[in-house]
């Protein structure tokens, strides 16, 4: 169990942070990142189990991303042409059940943050988008606020409603 | 389709094509009857499927299939739907298994698609029941070339071969290219695009001159190996592309012709280590061995084979894509994705493959972004009645002959940029949909490799 301030912190981080997806401040949100961290979206997939269905790392994932990569996408994204979100597209992010523990037994410092992510793409005249899924964060404490060293996202469809242009 | 004919509509000759044939909901209808049920269609790849038992599922047209690996080695593919009340057999995208139960009432087939079970056969059908004739409904052809799996449902359809044709002697490119052979990487992508699906596949057929505006920012990112967009980074010489258009609406894009691909493999090698540079090496000499012209080509850029299976390959450093574009209604197409690499690739590369693949043509890849707002845009601005009236443009290199001295590569050689890709896709279309033959085009270049 982390303490109500812990909690309290890392709401107001993750809030903050979507907020700066959804208000397209690309360059800001990179900034949160560690330069090591990685940003991982597996395939999920129709299988028996449960277990099976989130694709681990052997399998072709959606995104594998260093923060070089990440860095790349953002300025691409600023591009005249990048016509993917140039005009952009309204976005609308919810986060809920908010879980907090330490990360590595507590040695480290860094928590482990699961949420739920629901995410509402609005674009042009009538493309109309959902994506929901779950995120997994490793925080690490900086400055009074928090970096992200890990990120996986993991969305429930397996069939993507469009071609992802944004980020969860 | 009313009273006008598809050659009013498809008029190749002149360049034009009716906005029509990408929006009208029976044409779409026309497609799935000529053109999904009697055409060659990519099901899989076989490194997929290495055991008995084992299985995937994927969609010929609407028809939703399943690809099985029978427990006596054999692949089949059967319509994924029960034979007693329609229920589909297998629910899940891949794994393994020796029969199916059906979850409706319980008929159970075996993995060759017969009807072993079913419940209450004495109580409820009195033994009344001849189950050999309600196995599984087969996909009556199923073909491997290379170890790409490919069905047809049409029981008179002509040989892979033959419909492959002239695209035999570029696929042969990476399946020979390929030390180990080749193998798909394991798990597909899959998104949808409210876009009509030939949009897309011409879009692979041929469509080079979009690259600068559509892809544009994409280029202006770093190098390779960040920069997956830009293949030739680290590049100083020439490179002249061109267009290969193949037999019965097949082709490749944006070909180099005159060996510089491999020096462009290459210089990156050298960057990677010795491991890949000796690697490099072994793939050209495997081209050599088939003949200098499949050394010089090398690797295509991107091409589609009719009707909706394009393939990617930059480079043997390069991954290979494997796109289908699945027809969902006429505004809707899924895009279902997988990526090769050869078996016996250094590790270093296959990682660097993975990772170049999933940033580059792929669903959350810097290049799918832009062409899914291409493919939705053209489609959602060519729904009303005004817009169904104008005819779409494909004059570039309308009346230009093929590029002469380049007897070696077979096919019809463009400049690039060109559109003769795209008019020799829509020929073949028009042929299919008007419901003729369609006259084969008879292959008259060099020899093509043998393979069964
Ligand atoms: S639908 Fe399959 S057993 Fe009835
Ligand atoms: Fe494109």
């Amino acid at each position: 169990m982390t303490s109500p301030d812990t909690q309290h912190k890392v709401e107001q981080f993750l809030y903050r942070e979507v907020r700066m997806l959804a208000e397209g401040e690309f360059e800001e949100w990179l900034d949160l990142f560690t330069e090591d961290s990685r940003y991982l979206m597996p395939i999920r997939e129709t299988t028996a189990t449960r277990e099976e269905s989130e694709r681990g790392e052997d399998y072709l994932p959606h995104v594998d991303d260093d923060k070089d990569f990440m860095r790349a996408r953002v300025q691409r994204l600023r591009h005249r042409l990048a016509h993917a979100e140039q005009p952009p597209s309204r976005l609308r992010y919810f986060i809920s059940n908010i879980e907090v523990e330490d990360a590595e037994g507590g040695e480290t410092g860094d928590l482990d943050v699961r949420c739920n992510l629901m995410v509402y793409q609005s674009r042009l005249e009538r493309t109309e988008k959902i994506f929901v899924g779950r995120r997994e964060d490793r925080l690490r404490p900086e400055n009074g606020s928090y970096q992200i060293t890990n990120r996986k996202v993991v969305l429930d469809q397996s069939l993507l409603p469009r071609s992802i242009t944004i980020f969860f | 389709m009313s009273d006008t004919s598809i050659q009013d509509l498809v008029r190749v000759d002149e360049g034009l094509i009716s906005r029509k044939i990408f929006v009208d909901p029976d044409i779409y209808r026309a497609e799935l009857e000529n053109i999904f049920a009697k055409c060659w269609l990519y099901l899989a790849h076989e490194s997929q499927l290495p055991n008995p038992g084992d299985y995937t599922t994927n969609y010929m047209g609407e028809d939703p299939v399943l690809i099985w690996r029978g427990m006596d080695g054999e692949i089949r593919a059967f319509l994924n739907s029960c034979r007693h009340r329609g229920m589909r057999i297998c629910r899940t995208d891949v794994g393994n298994a020796r029969q199916f139960a059906c979850p409706f009432h319980g008929w159970t087939y075996g993995s060759n698609g017969e009807l072993k079970t079913v419940p209450s056969f004495d109580d409820s059908y009195f033994g009344d029941l001849n189950l050999a004739e309600w196995g599984l409904h087969e996909v009556p052809r199923l073909a491997n070339y290379g170890g790409f799996i490919f069905g047809n449902w049409d029981e008179d359809a002509g040989s892979l071969d033959d419909y492959l044709g002239n695209a035999r002697w570029y696929l042969d490119v990476v399946i020979e290219r390929a030390i180990g052979g080749l193998e798909v990487f394991p798990g597909g992508q899959r998104y949808s695009v409210d876009g009509n699906w030939k949009i897309a596949s011409e879009n692979f057929v041929g469509d080079g001159y979009h690259i600068a505006q559509s892809h544009g920012s994409a280029f202006t990112l770093p190098a390779r190996p960040l920069n997956p967009a830009n293949p030739f980074s680290s590049y100083r010489g020439t490179l002249t592309y061109y267009d290969i258009g193949l037999d019965n609406g097949h082709g490749f894009s944006q070909a180099t012709l005159a060996g510089e691909r491999i020096e462009v493999d290459r210089m990156e090698a050298k960057e990677l280590g010795p491991e890949v540079v000796e690697y490099v090496e072994e793939c050209y000499a495997r081209l050599v061995k088939l003949s200098q012209a499949h050394a010089d080509f090398y690797a295509w850029t991107f091409g589609t084979l009719f009707p909706n299976f394009s393939i990617n390959n930059f480079s043997a450093l390069r991954p290979i894509g494997l796109m289908l574009w699945t027809p969902k209604g006429p505004g809707r197409l899924e895009v279902w994705q997988w990526g090769a690499t050869d078996k016996d690739a250094p590790k270093i590369l296959k990682d660097r493959v993975r990772q170049d693949l999933i940033r580059n043509q792929a669903s959350v890849g810097i290049l799918a972004q832009d062409d899914t707002e291409n493919f939705e845009q053209v489609t959602a601005s060519t729904a009303g009645v005004i817009a169904q009236r104008l005819d779409f443009n494909y004059q570039m290199t309308l009346d230009r002959k093929p590029v002469e001295g380049l007897d070696q590569f077979p096919g019809f050689i463009s400049t690039y940029n060109s559109e003769e890709n795209q008019r020799r896709y829509y020929r073949r279309y028009a042929e299919l949909m008007g419901g003729g033959e369609g006259a084969q085009q008879v292959y008259a270049g060099p020899k093509l490799a043998a393979r069964g």
